[in-house]
């Protein structure tokens, strides 16, 4: 999203004057992380790919490696930390990030096995401080991760509680980016994982992830919670009729996923915070996941295939419909 | 007062986006509260009913999609009448009268291999399937040369592959002709020649010309070479890698020194890593380790392998987009 307004009318129409000598310090750290992004940049290794084949080569290692995770793990550590504190080469910065990655993940599953909740409460730690100083952005995503699959794996057996209130995190922190803070990572993080899970759930057929989306009414409620997040961001900017409007949205979504799928509640919620704040490819992913939900859905009711038809058909109707809405709007912009 | 220098100056004058908003969040020039009013003055209205249209349309396409799938699976016995192949006719004629639109273009071409596969299944006919699948390359030659889109003109192609890998199946392997090996070997040089043709004839005609025609007959190369060398790792025998070598360092010379094809380059880059990696299971099934020492040097070479390819990958990506 790039509009035609420029930074200096939008602090203008949002009554905040560059002049007010308490803007000065954060401006020039505005200027600063623009800076320090556009240097990321010219990092031939800041890629999608590059990425993807980092996270899968450290993945193998590690899963290569299980068997000896001490051995193995804190040598790679030790040398692989050392070394990346001294190289400067991005080829090879990127190859020792990858070891250290694979060595993380084997200290921390030998660590966990051995006692669980302190390593979760290390990784709170470790996450809480990287989210408050400029600290990388891989660290930043493999704290969060490894923070959400302990927590998740402490709590198995009532794992509702914590994936809905990872969720109703991730929304805060999309919704509200906090001053001084570099938690943006942790929160998509925080938002997609619950969904994911459960989409992975059903999709292998868990039956303990499967009941958390079907049978669960707690799930649906901290789904709905994420609305109730949203609502309070906007209700300022809402007239009486928008907010009553609102608000049996928030009860339909509810409805929705009580009734139908928390999945669908979920993703439904997910493609909400990223309308409102502008993230296409949010809405993408949302969209994707809102498919997906729909489709194991209507597999698993007890129907017959034409009336699966007609369901599948009168979402279409609907979706047409709604878009001739669209179509007949548009000319009196 | 503060006047702001010049770099915050060119700074203020930036356009918004979204990762802007969120820095300004960030640094506290704005308050939290603020982001979401932010976003909502910097949404252009146009583009977001432009994309909401957008989005709605592919949704309701795949909801109308799925439940004509829904619909012919629960009346499939239709299908095994005359009515249902005299509507499959017509629906044929309706798709030629309308191939301007991509849609019937594709869907005719789909309806040939319909009428040619579901007699079998309707009357039990016993006809080989690699028979069918050679007529339906033939008839769609046909269809494909009148086309304008070079998807439809590559999906015989796609149709004689499935043909030779079902002649494989159905009669070469099981009559003991040849070993799967040779089979993946002479399937690949075919699709070798198409390549060699079509890189022989580009710019005299303009059947040819896609870049699609390049990628297809290359990646079913790769795939017929590294189903043999599965097949050898598995069975045993054969000279697949020595093939997989050769192809390797021909391709990789022809498309980085003679004609300069990253996409191509990139396609080449990964089927070495798989041949390699199928070359390592071999190499580490031979040693005598134990299952966990086997597993871990495995895959931590094979990780080391992806790390050079990505390094390699990247690092001739940038020096290219440099220059």
């Amino acid at each position: 999203m790039t509009t035609e307004f420029s930074i200096r009318q939008l602090l203008a129409c949002l009554n905040v004057s560059v002049f007010d000598p308490v803007i000065e310090p954060a401006l020039e750290k505005a200027c600063l992380s623009e800076r320090e992004q556009e240097t990321g940049r010219g990092n031939p290794f800041y890629n999608m790919i590059a990425l993807i084949g980092m996270i899968f080569a450290a993945l193998l290692c590690f899963y290569g490696l299980r068997s000896y995770p001490f051995a193995a793990g804190v040598p790679l550590f030790v040398c692989c930390g050392a070394a990346m504190y001294k190289t400067k080469s991005y080829a090879v910065r990127f190859f020792l990030k990858t070891y250290f990655i694979s060595s993380v993940l084997l200290l921390t599953e030998a660590c966990f096995r051995m006692s669980p909740a302190i390593v979760t409460a290390a990784l709170f730690i470790f996450l809480t401080a990287s989210v408050l100083r400029p600290v990388g952005q891989g660290q930043r995503i493999l704290l969060s991760l490894l923070f959400f699959f302990c927590v998740y794996f402490v709590f198995q057996e009532t794992p509702i509680a914590p994936l809905g209130i990872f969720f109703m995190l991730g929304t805060a922190g999309l919704l509200f980016p906090l001053k001084n803070t570099y938690g943006r990572e942790p929160a998509f993080i925080f938002v997609f994982c619950p969904l994911v899970l459960i989409l992975a759930g059903e999709i292998l057929n868990v039956p303990d992830i499967v009941s958390l989306s079907r049978e669960s009414w707690k799930m649906s409620a901290f789904f709905a919670s994420g609305f109730l997040i949203l609502f309070v961001g906007l209700y300022r900017d809402l007239e009486i009729n928008e907010i009553f409007r609102f608000l049996a949205g928030g009860v339909a979504l509810l409805f929705c996923g009580v009734f139908l799928s928390a999945g669908i509640e979920g993703s439904l919620v997910l493609f909400l915070i990223a309308f409102f704040t502008n993230f296409e490819a949010l809405k993408r992913v949302a969209v994707a996941l809102f498919c997906f939900f729909f489709v194991f859905f209507i597999l698993s009711l007890p129907i017959s295939l034409s009336f699966a038809g007609i369901i599948s058909l009168t979402a279409g109707v609907f979706f047409e419909v709604f878009r001739l809405r669209l179509r007949q709007l548009s000319p009196k912009e | 007062m503060i006047v702001p220098d010049k770099k915050t100056e060119a700074y203020l004058n930036k356009p918004v986006s979204l990762w802007e908003l969120v820095c300004l969040c960030r640094s506290g020039i704005l308050r939290p509260v603020d982001f979401l009013r932010a976003a909502a003055l910097c949404r252009l209205n146009a583009e977001e009913k432009r994309k909401g249209k957008r989005l709605l349309f592919l949704l309701s396409c795949l909801s109308f999609l799925s439940a004509a799938f829904f619909f012919v699976v629960s009346e499939w016995s239709f299908f095994y009448t005359i009515s249902g192949a005299v509507l499959l006719a017509l629906l044929f004629v309706a798709c030629s009268f309308f191939r301007r639109f991509a849609a019937a273009d594709y869907a005719g071409a789909f309806l040939i291999g319909a009428m040619i596969l579901l007699p079998d299944l309707i009357f039990g006919t016993n006809a080989i399937l690699y028979e069918q699948l050679f007529l339906w390359f033939f008839l769609l030659v046909f269809w494909a040369v009148a086309s304008q889109r070079s998807g439809v003109r590559l999906l015989p192609l796609i149709a004689l592959n499935a043909a030779i890998i079902f002649y494989g199946i159905q009669f070469v392997l099981p009559s003991f002709q040849m070993d799967a090996d040779t089979f993946c070997v002479l399937g690949a040089l075919l699709n070798l020649l198409l390549l060699v043709a079509r890189e022989a004839t580009l710019g005299k005609t303009k059947i040819f010309d896609d870049s699609a025609f390049r990628f297809f007959p290359l990646l079913s190369v790769c795939l017929f070479l590294l189903t043999g060398t599965a097949v050898q790792t598995l069975s045993g025998g054969g000279i697949s890698f020595l093939y997989c070598f050769i192809f390797t360092v021909s391709a990789g010379f022809y498309f980085v020194f003679k004609v300069f094809d990253w996409q191509a380059c990139r396609l080449i880059l990964v089927f070495c890593v798989l041949w390699i990696t199928a070359l390592l299971y071999r190499c580490v099934g031979m040693l005598s380790l134990s299952v966990e020492q086997s597993m871990a040097l495995f895959l931590s070479t094979e990780s080391l392998l992806i790390i050079a390819a990505v390094i390699g990958e990247r690092s001739f990506s940038f020096r290219l987009e440099e220059k």
